[in-house]
């Protein structure tokens, strides 16, 4: 509301300022704003300094399966009190101080805070994507918090659609490219005496299809990360075991890279061995990929403090400054339409940092143009772990 | 492991041949490109295109180790894994054909020896058989 003024009269028609408005006038006052409110299609909810309900808009409550007079003019708390059924989207309650218009009442603005809640008459979870904030009076001081809800389940269960859709089709391209790649490998171990241009033909044909599998691969983990949080093992893991293992196929793989570990401390953390061995290959992957002249790949394993930290640092091209805050998203390319661009779709440190945080850990990297990156994953060791429960 | 020992068996008991692969997949062109490269490589190599047909021809003799693919008709991977266990018991290595991102625990399903992420390298083909049976024509130089 705004504050009166003697300068400005109102037009007529237009709604005066409080001060100057007739009962009358702010009667309808009133209607016009229920009248709007009402009408918005997203839910709109707004409580008092004292978190008691002040607006709960038909959206909102047909989102929550109840009715508007159900929640208005009574204590968020006393209702909370009779059924939270607010969670987060993986599926841990929201405690009464961590609800978004709880938290705008305290000062905080989220956008697009997503929670999980449940529709009481049908019974069914509904996912809503909310913007809350504080009510501030024209001193500042905070009278209220609203917040707006708008239902997203929908467009959840579309995009769990076509995740699905993803992993189905990727996983049935798995078949013909193993016969594809299978018969160029027999064809090369079969027939010893083909023409070298021949065999360099059939070679290509291999790896191109070796390419198409790591591509179905990248897709799969993305879309499976997205449908299933929390599904990692975990388990007690000897990372070093890992570099080991990594670095030694990698130097079998590439020859004209020098893949070689540097240190390698025993390292017990608590992961997923498959997932962390899949994180640590990405990264050898690329430390091979970007350092196209060759050279040394080294990779460390050590520990520092609670956690185990394993590098992978190349002396290749490196990733520009400007690029470097954006490797990590979602289809991000740093090397798209530069003369080091190697292929791939943008997932591989994507997924990869994904799984490293599913386990608790991080993913962090250094790099410099033309001298090479530095990759690190951190995960905690077993014993920290233990200690900290 | 020897050849020799099928004679060991029990009177009415399907007769063990150690030596030989069976290849259960529902795909011809990937059962043909299996089955080819092991025979090349001097395999006995019997073939079904599902569990039950794989059920059929183990009926009056076991293979030294069986390549399974999991989602197949008729009868799939985890149903032939059991039925099979239930009737033969667990000496004959299952070695399961599946896609990447699930080969492990595939094989953790079905309690296999071990797993082939598709699309595997020929050489790990013949490598997983060859933990398990030796070929026919190699070590006998015929």
């Amino acid at each position: 509301m705004q504050a009166p003024t003697s300068t400005a009269s109102p037009q007529p028609g237009a709604p005066r300022t409080p001060t100057e408005a007739s009962p009358e006038d702010l009667r309808r006052m009133v209607r016009e704003f229920h009248a709007l409110v009402d009408s918005i299609t997203d839910g709109v909810f707004a409580v008092d300094a004292s978190a008691r309900i002040t607006v709960a808009n038909p959206a909102f409550a047909r989102r929550l399966g109840v009715r508007p007079e159900e929640f208005v003019g009574r204590l968020l708390s006393d209702v909370i009190g009779e059924s939270n059924s607010a969670r987060y989207p993986d599926g841990r309650a929201l405690r009464y101080d961590e609800l978004p218009v709880v938290r705008a009442l305290r000062g905080e603005v989220l956008r697009d805070f997503e929670k999980l809640t449940l529709n009481r008459s049908t019974g069914r979870d509904v996912r809503v994507r909310v913007n809350a904030s504080p009510i501030r009076d024209d001193d500042g001081e905070i009278i209220g918090a609203v917040e707006i809800l708008r239902d997203v389940t929908e467009l959840m269960e579309l995009e769990t659609a076509k995740d699905e859709f993803i992993r189905v089709a990727a996983h049935e391209l798995q078949t013909p490219v193993t016969i594809i790649k299978g018969y160029a490998q027999e064809i090369l171990r079969t027939m010893r005496d083909l023409p070298e241009e021949k065999k360099r033909m059939i070679d290509a044909i291999s790896r191109a299809t070796d390419r198409l599998a790591r591509l179905f691969r990248d897709v799969v983990d993305m879309s499976q990360l997205q449908l299933k949080r929390g599904s990692l093992a975990v388990e007690r893991v000897a990372m070093n075991d890992i570099v080991e293992r990594i670095a030694e196929s990698a130097a079998r793989g590439s020859g004209t890279h020098r893949v070689r570990v540097t240190r390698l401390e025993p390292a017990v953390v608590r992961g997923d061995p498959e997932r962390l061995e899949q994180v640590l290959r990405t990264l050898v992957d690329n430390a091979i990929r970007y350092s196209p002249e060759g050279g040394d790949v080294e990779i460390e394993c050590v520990i520092s403090g609670d956690d185990a930290i394993a590098t992978v640092t190349d002396h290749g091209v490196g990733i520009p400054s400007d690029r470097q805050g954006r490797i990590f998203e979602r289809f991000y390319r740093a090397h798209t339409d530069t003369s080091h661009d190697f292929g791939g779709i943008g997932v591989g440190l994507c997924v990869a940092r994904l799984l490293v945080r599913e386990m608790g850990g991080d993913m962090w990297f250094e790099s410099e143009v033309e001298h090479g990156s530095r990759f690190h994953v951190s995960v905690a060791t077993w014993r920290a772990d233990a200690t900290a429960r | 492991m020897a050849a020799g020992s099928t004679s060991a068996s029990p009177p009415g008991a399907p007769t063990p041949q150690r030596d030989s692969v069976l290849v259960v997949e529902d795909d011809d062109d990937l059962r043909e490109l299996v089955s080819g490269v092991l025979e090349r490589d001097g395999f006995e190599v019997w073939t079904a295109s599902d569990g039950l047909a794989a059920l059929e021809r183990t009926a009056e003799g076991t293979p030294g180790v069986i390549l399974l693919d999991m989602r197949m008709p008729r009868m799939d991977g985890w149903a032939f894994a059991a039925e099979f266990r239930r009737r033969h018991g667990e000496h004959t290595p299952i070695v399961v054909m599946t896609a990447a991102e699930s080969a492990r625990r595939r094989a953790a399903d079905v309690a296999a020896a071990g797993c082939l992420a598709k699309p595997f390298d020929i050489e790990e083909l013949l490598a997983a058989v060859r933990r398990f049976v030796v070929a026919r024509r190699v070590p006998s130089g015929v």
